[in-house]
C-alpha cells in the first residue's frame, strides 16, 4: 500500500550500498530481493543478502544491518535539501 | 518483456493438457492483475511512519541565591522532579511528483496524566511557542512539527517551504546510533523553524571524496495582534512578576528577519577516518520583540537582535572502529532590550563508541560535555528532558549514556547528567544551580 515509502527505502538502501561497494557490482533486482529478506527478518542469512555480501568484500554483515536499521528509524525528509 | 516472461512461465502448463485458449485467458488475467498492482502503486502516494517514546527522568537540583543584589525576584527553592513523559510522532509524507514531495509530522508530548501546561507565557514571545511545537509538553493536543514542501528541480538545487526539520541535528542522532536526522547542527538552534530554504549541492564541482553543500534559510519571526489578525500587535510592558503594567500605545513591527546560511563540507578520503564533517552556520536575526523584556522606564519599543557563528567538527568512525566524536563552537553577538551589546562563546563535545561484537553489537556508550558562558542564548526547545542541559549558562555539565537497540524497531537508552549553572546578567538571574539527573527512555519506531 505504501509504495512511496517502499520506493524511497529501495533508493536509500541502494545509495547506501553504492557508497560502500562498486555500483556495477550490485544488481538492482538483487538489492530489492535483499531488502525483502531484511524486512522479513532474515538478516544476513538470506539468500540474496548473502549474494550481496559475497559480491562486495568491503561490506560486512553488521554494516548491512546498520544500513537497514537506519532505513527503518530515520525518515526521508529529515534533512532539508537532502 | 513482461509477456515473454509470462509465456516462459506458463508454457510448461500446456504440456499438461491446457489449450492455447486457456493459456491466453490466464495470461490476460495475470497481466490485468499486474496492471492493477502498478496502478495501485501509482495512485497511493502516501507514506506513513512514526515513533513513540516513553521516558522516566529524575532531576534533583540544589539551588542557592548569590549575594549580588538584582531587581528580579528569584526562585531559590531546591528542585526534586520525578517525571514520566511521552511523545508520539506520526509522519505522513506525500510523493506529489518526481520533483515535488510533501513531508509532515504530527507530534504530541506530555507528562503522564497532566494537560494544560502553559509554556513561556508572559516570559518570552509567542515566537518561542512556535519553535517548540509538539515538543513543548503542553498536553495531549497534537501540533504539526513538520509540514514542508520540497521542490527538487535537478541534482544541484533543492527548495523547501513550510515548517521544516531544523531540529534534532548533528550530533544528537549519534546518541541513538542513527544517521543525521535534523538539518541545523544541534548547538546552532534545536528548534522548529517555519520559512523557506534554498539548497545548492556543489558535488559536481568538487572531486569525489569531497562534498560541499550550502543551505540558506529565511525564517522570519512574525508578530500579529493576538486578537485581530488585521492589526499590528500592541506593545505591552510587564513588571517583574509577569503582569502587564502598561500599554505604551506603540505597535510592533510585523516581522523580524531571521536568516541562516549553513555551509557543509565532508571528506571521506582519509584512511584513518570514515568521514570528516566540517559545518559552519551563520545566522543573523534583527527586530525581535519580547514583551517580557521591555524596559518600562523607556518610552519606545526596543527590539533585539543577534549574529552568530557556529562551527561543527565531526569525526565519524575513527581508525576503522565505532568511535565517533564531535566538537561544536558557538559564538554570538547580540543586542538585548535590557542589557547592552553582549558576546558569548560556548563549547560542546560529544563522543560515542558503537560496539561491533557478538556480545553487545550495536550498543552505544557515550558522553557529552558542555561549557557555556554567562551570556549563552537559550537555543534548545525540542529536547525532551526536564534537565536544561543544552541551555545551561555560566557553567558546565556532562552527560553519560548507554544505548541499546533492539530489533529494527526499538531503542532503549539510560543516561545521567551532572551540571552547574551560575548567575547571568543577560538572563537577569542570580541563582546557582547544582543539578543531577538520571533517565531511562524507550523509543519505538513504526
Amino acid at each position: 500500500m505504501w509504495n512511496v515509502s517502499a520506493e524511497s527505502k529501495i533508493a536509500r538502501f541502494e545509495n547506501a550500498l553504492i557508497k560502500t561497494c562498486e555500483p556495477q557490482k550490485i544488481n538492482k533486482l538483487l538489492i530489492k530481493k535483499s531488502l525483502i529478506e531484511l524486512i522479513n527478518g532474515d538478516e544476513c542469512s538470506g539468500k540474496f543478502t548473502g549474494l550481496i555480501l559475497s559480491q562486495c568484500d568491503k561490506l560486512k554483515c553488521n554494516q548491512l544491518k546498520n544500513i537497514y536499521l537506519e532505513l527503518e528509524r530515520v525518515r526521508s525528509g529529515s534533512v532539508v535539501g537532502d | 518483456m513482461k509477456k515473454i516472461y509470462l509465456i516462459l512461465i506458463l508454457l510448461p502448463l500446456n504440456v499438461f493438457g491446457q489449450s492455447t485458449t486457456d493459456l491466453q485467458k490466464r495470461l490476460s488475467e495475470i497481466e490485468a492483475r499486474l496492471d492493477d498492482m502498478q496502478l495501485q502503486q501509482a495512485v497511493n502516494r502516501l507514506s506513513f511512519s512514526g515513533s513513540f517514546l516513553n521516558q522516566y527522568e529524575n532531576l534533583f537540583v540544589v539551588r542557592k541565591k548569590n549575594d549580588t543584589p538584582t531587581s528580579i525576584e528569584e526562585d531559590d527553592e531546591d528542585v526534586n522532579l520525578s517525571v514520566y513523559f511521552m511523545r508520539v510522532a506520526l509522519n505522513f509524507d506525500v510523493y506529489i511528483s518526481k520533483k515535488f514531495s510533501f513531508y509532515s509530522t504530527l507530534g504530541m508530548s506530555k507528562y503522564w496524566n497532566m494537560d494544560g501546561r502553559n509554556t513561556r507565557v508572559g516570559d518570552e514571545s509567542e515566537n518561542f511557542q512556535s519553535l517548540s511545537g509538539g515538543y513543548s509538553s503542553e498536553g495531549s493536543a497534537a501540533h504539526f512539527d513538520v509540514a514542508y514542501l520540497s521542490f527538487n528541480p535537478n541534482e544541484k538545487w533543492n527548495f523547501a517551504i513550510g515548517r521544516m526539520t531544523t531540529n534534532n541535528g548533528p550530533p544528537l542522532n549519534q546518541l541513538d546510533g542513527l544517521s543525521r536526522s535534523g538539518t541545523y547542527p544541534m548547538m546552532t538552534y534545536n528548534v522548529i523553524f517555519d520559512g523557506a530554504a534554498a539548497v545548492y549541492n556543489f558535488s559536481h564541482l568538487v572531486p569525489k571524496p569531497h562534498k560541499l553543500k550550502m543551505r540558506f534559510f529565511y525564517t522570519p519571526f512574525l508578530n500579529i495582534d493576538l486578537n485581530s489578525k488585521s492589526k499590528n500587535r500592541a506593545d505591552t510592558v510587564y513588571d517583574g512578576s509577569g503582569d502587564v503594567t502598561d500599554d505604551r500605545g506603540d505597535r510592533i513591527k510585523s516581522h523580524a528577519n531571521f536568516m541562516t546560511l549553513l555551509t557543509e563540507y565532508s571528506y571521506s578520503g582519509l584512511s584513518w577516518l570514515k568521514k570528516l564533517d566540517l559545518y559552519h552556520a551563520y545566522f543573523t536575526v534583527d527586530g525581535v520583540y519580547y514583551g517580557g523584556r521591555q524596559n518600562p522606564q523607556k518610552s519606545g519599543i526596543e527590539y533585539e537582535g543577534a549574529v552568530a557563528n557556529i562551527f561543527y567538527f565531526g569525526f565519524n568512525q575513527i581508525a576503522g572502529t565505532g568511535l565517533s566524536l564531535s566538537y561544536t563552537f558557538s559564538e554570538y553577538l547580540f543586542r538585548s532590550a535590557l542589557v547592552e551589546e553582549k558576546t558569548s562563546s560556548n563549547h560542546y563535545y560529544s563522543i560515542n563508541y558503537k560496539f561491533d561484537n557478538s556480545f553487545n553489537g550495536g550498543h552505544i556508550l557515550g558522553g557529552e560535555f558542555i561549557k557555556n558562558d554567562e551570556n549563552k542564548l537559550p537555543t534548545d526547545w525540542t529536547t525532551m528532558q526536564v534537565t536544561p542541559f543544552y541551555n545551561l549558562y555560566n557553567g558546565e555539565g556532562y552527560h553519560l549514556f548507554y544505548t541499546i537497540p533492539y530489533g529494527t524497531s526499538h531503542i532503549f537508552r539510560i543516561g545521567a547528567y551532572k551540571y552547574n549553572t551560575n548567575g547571568s546578567s543577560y538572563l537577569q538571574n542570580d541563582v546557582t544551580d547544582d543539578g543531577n539527573a538520571a533517565y531511562a527512555r524507550w523509543k519505538v519506531f513504526f
